[in-house]
């Protein structure tokens, strides 16, 4: 071809071939650029977000009496998973060996094998 | 903290750029769309709060962190498909060559187009193919560099390494691509207008 080219020639040929993109192309950038906005955090508080900062449970306006409520559920909520774990390491464990027994010995009821 | 107006306008400014980029990566027109689309979300939903400013470097860390993701999904699924199945895309390793999609001038049966906007579109198709073909992050150093205007520092934010390495990218990517070009015929110059 016996072309010379810079660096901003070459910059120059990717801005138009940016710009030359196809409808379709271009229709799909505009969706996606819409529906990224849609997820815009500085403008758009959760559901959840809005019902606790106007029930006071969070943001500036959380009253003395919220944040009691927040601690005593908090303090519920540990009580309850302290003893589901102290109930789960102390849970009777089984007994199996009766049936492990009736097993090495061929003694198993048929019902045993329906279970 | 941005408004959704600054944002807005920068995702409008960016978008087709960012396609671009994301072309070259992955040569598929459908993947880089979904790209630019999941970088665009990110950026909205987790820094969506940042100063506008900041935006662009976030923009392209972001960008090029999904078509890395992109292309380890790719691999993942790959080696699934060749686990189980043998029927495996052929194209895919084929070997990708520029003439395939050049115009032959020395062809008899193609009469001569001295048109300048057919000329430009072949230029491009050339740089574009060459661009294609350097390593990820040479072509990533290239264009953040030389394209996006980004300047040395703010190219080593973008791509998460050291401003050394980043010129060591884009000199391999230069000298590269003067390479490429010179084989169809082009003088690549390091001088700016």
């Amino acid at each position: 071809m016996g072309i010379k080219l810079n660096l901003d020639d070459i910059s120059r040929l990717l801005n138009s071939s940016a710009s030359n993109l196809s409808s379709k192309t271009a229709d799909g950038l505009h969706a996606a650029r819409c529906a990224a906005l849609q997820h815009h955090q500085a403008e758009q508080p959760t559901h959840v977000k809005a019902w606790l900062n106007e029930h006071g449970i969070i943001g500036h306006h959380a009253s003395h009496h919220h944040k009691t409520l927040n601690w005593g559920l908090a303090v519920l909520l540990a009580i309850v998973l302290v003893g589901g774990i102290s109930y789960w390491q102390n849970a009777p464990e089984v007994d199996h060996s009766e049936l492990d027994i009736a097993i090495l010995t061929d003694d198993l009821p048929v019902h045993m094998y329906v279970d | 903290m941005s408004s959704r107006e600054q944002l807005s306008d920068f995702l409008a400014s960016i978008e087709r750029r960012a396609y671009k980029h994301a072309m070259f990566a992955v040569r598929d027109e459908a993947a880089a769309l979904d790209i630019v689309q999941d970088a665009m979300l990110k950026l909205a939903e987790r820094y969506g709060d940042k100063p506008a400013a900041e935006f662009p470097m976030l923009f392209h860390r972001i960008l090029q962190n999904t078509i890395m993701d992109h292309f380890r999904r790719q691999k993942v699924r790959s080696s699934w498909l060749s686990l189980f199945s043998s029927f495996t895309q052929q194209h895919a390793d084929e070997e990708f060559d520029p003439l395939d999609v050049l115009e032959d001038e020395d062809s008899p049966s193609h009469a001569i187009q001295p048109d300048a906007n057919l000329q430009q579109s072949q230029l491009l198709s050339i740089i574009e193919i060459a661009l294609m073909s350097l390593p990820t992050r040479q072509r990533e150093a290239f264009l953040l560099r030389y394209w996006d205007g980004l300047d040395t520092a703010e190219t080593a934010a973008a791509m998460g390494c050291s401003e050394g390495s980043v010129k060591t990218h884009c000199s391999r990517a230069t000298h590269a691509l003067a390479e490429t070009l010179k084989q169809k015929g082009i003088d690549l110059s390091w001088e700016s207008n």
